[in-house]
C-alpha cells in the first residue's frame, strides 16, 4: 500500500466525522509520512507503524462520540466501505476487459461472456421475470462447469509451463480465470443473494421501526395519562387512567428492549454482510 | 445482560400493575368475568369527554362482547 492509498482509505473510513476534525486527522497522518521520509523510512514501513486505517477510524470515532452508538456506526461505515471497494474492483475488472475488447478489435470468447452477462443481469433487474431467473441458473451452472473444466486444463498447462517455460500464456490464462470468477460471483449475487440480502435488510429495518413505534406510543400514552390525571379529577376514570399510565410505562420498557435487540441485530447483520463481501473478494483473488 | 433482566422484570411489573388497575376500575365483573355494561358505558362516556379521545359509545355492543 502507498501513502496516497493509505490516506484515501483513511478518508473513506472517516465518514460521518466533522469535516474540520477529518482534515485535521488527515493532516496529522500526512505529517507522520513527512517525518518518516526524513528518517528515510519507506511508505510500507510508515504504514505498518501507523496501523490499519479501519482501526484508526474506529478509535477516532470512539474518542469523538461519547455514546454507545459508535460501534454500530463503525460497523455500518465499514460495511459500506467494503461494499464500495468490492464493487469498484468488479467495475474496474469489467471495464478493463471491455476496453481490451474494443481496443484490440477482436472479441475473445471470454469478453463476449462478460458483455452477455452484463446485458443479462440488466434484463433480469428490469424484467424481474422468473423465467429469466431460471435461464440464469442454467447459465450459471454452465459457467461453473466451464470454469472447473478450464481450471483442470490450466493445472495441466501449468505443469507443462514449468517444463516448457511458457510462462506468458499461462499468466494470461490465469487472468482470464480470475475474470470468470468475477462473472460467476456477479451472476450468483444478482440472481440469488442481492434479493435475499435486501429482504433481510428491510426485515431488520422494519423491526427497528416497529421498536421505535412501540417506544413512541408508550411515551405518548404516559404523557396523555399524566395530563389526564392532572386535569381530570373524576374518581370513575382514575383507575383506567392509572392503568393506561402503567401500560405506557410497560410499553416504553418493551420498546427499549426491542430497540436494544434491533440494534444488536443490525450490528450482526452488518458484520455478516462484511464477512460475505470479504468471502467474495477472497473467491475472486484466490 | 443485567440491564435486560431488569428491563424485563420492570416491564412485567408495569403490565401487571396496569392489569390490576384495570380490574379495579370495575369494567370486568369479578364473579363471571363479563363486561359490566353500565360501568363500562359510564367510563367510556367520561373518557369521550376528554380532549384527544373520540369514542362512539352508542355503537358499542356490550352483549356481543360478553358472548
Amino acid at each position: 500500500m502507498k501513502k496516497s492509498e493509505f490516506l484515501e482509505e483513511l478518508n473513506e473510513y472517516l465518514v460521518g466525522i466533522p469535516k474540520s476534525d477529518k482534515e485535521e486527522i488527515l493532516q496529522d497522518y500526512e505529517e507522520h509520512f513527512k517525518v518518516g521520509k526524513k528518517k528515510k523510512r519507506s511508505d510500507a514501513e510508515i504504514i505498518k507503524s501507523l496501523g490499519d486505517p479501519k482501526k484508526i477510524a474506529r478509535d477516532v470515532r470512539n474518542e469523538l462520540s461519547s455514546s454507545e452508538q459508535f460501534e454500530l456506526k463503525s460497523e455500518a461505515i465499514e460495511t459500506w466501505v467494503a461494499l464500495k471497494k468490492f464493487s469498484k474492483n468488479i467495475f474496474n475488472e469489467a471495464r478493463d476487459k471491455i476496453d481490451d475488447t474494443f481496443q484490440k478489435e477482436k472479441k475473445s470468447d471470454f469478453s463476449k461472456w462478460i458483455l452477455i452477462s452484463l446485458i443479462f443481469i440488466i434484463a433480469i433487474i428490469i424484467l424481474n421475470s422468473p423465467f429469466l431467473r431460471f435461464v440464469g441458473v442454467v447459465v450459471l451452472v454452465y459457467i461453473i462447469y466451464k470454469y472447473f473444466e478450464e481450471d483442470g486444463k490450466n493445472n495441466k498447462r501449468k505443469t507443462k509451463v514449468k517444463t516448457k517455460s511458457q510462462t506468458k500464456t499461462s499468466i494470461k490464462e490465469i487472468e482470464e480465470n480470475d475474470s470468470f470468477k468475477v462473472v460467476i460471483c456477479v451472476l450468483f449475487n444478482v440472481l440469488f443473494f442481492v434479493w435475499f440480502w435486501f429482504s433481510l435488510f428491510w426485515g431488520v429495518v422494519s423491526f427497528f421501526i416497529t421498536s421505535l413505534a412501540i417506544l413512541i406510543s408508550g411515551i405518548a400514552v404516559i404523557v396523555f395519562a399524566i395530563f389526564a390525571l392532572i386535569s381530570q379529577n373524576n374518581p370513575i376514570i382514575k383507575d383506567i387512567i392509572l392503568s393506561g399510565l402503567f401500560a405506557g410505562l410497560g410499553l416504553v420498557t418493551l420498546g427499549s428492549l426491542f430497540m436494544a435487540f434491533s440494534q444488536w441485530i443490525i450490528k450482526i447483520f452488518f458484520k455478516l454482510s462484511k464477512f460475505y463481501i470479504e468471502l467474495n473478494r477472497r473467491f475472486i483473488k484466490k | 445482560m443485567k440491564k435486560i433482566i431488569i428491563s424485563l422484570v420492570l416491564m412485567i411489573t408495569f403490565f401487571l400493575i396496569s392489569g390490576l388497575f384495570f380490574l379495579n376500575s370495575g369494567i370486568i365483573k369479578e364473579d363471571n368475568w363479563e363486561v359490566n355494561k353500565s360501568r363500562a358505558e359510564k367510563i367510556l362516556i367520561e373518557l369521550d369527554s376528554m380532549p384527544l379521545i373520540r369514542i362512539n359509545v352508542e355503537n358499542i355492543d356490550f352483549d356481543e362482547i360478553n358472548d
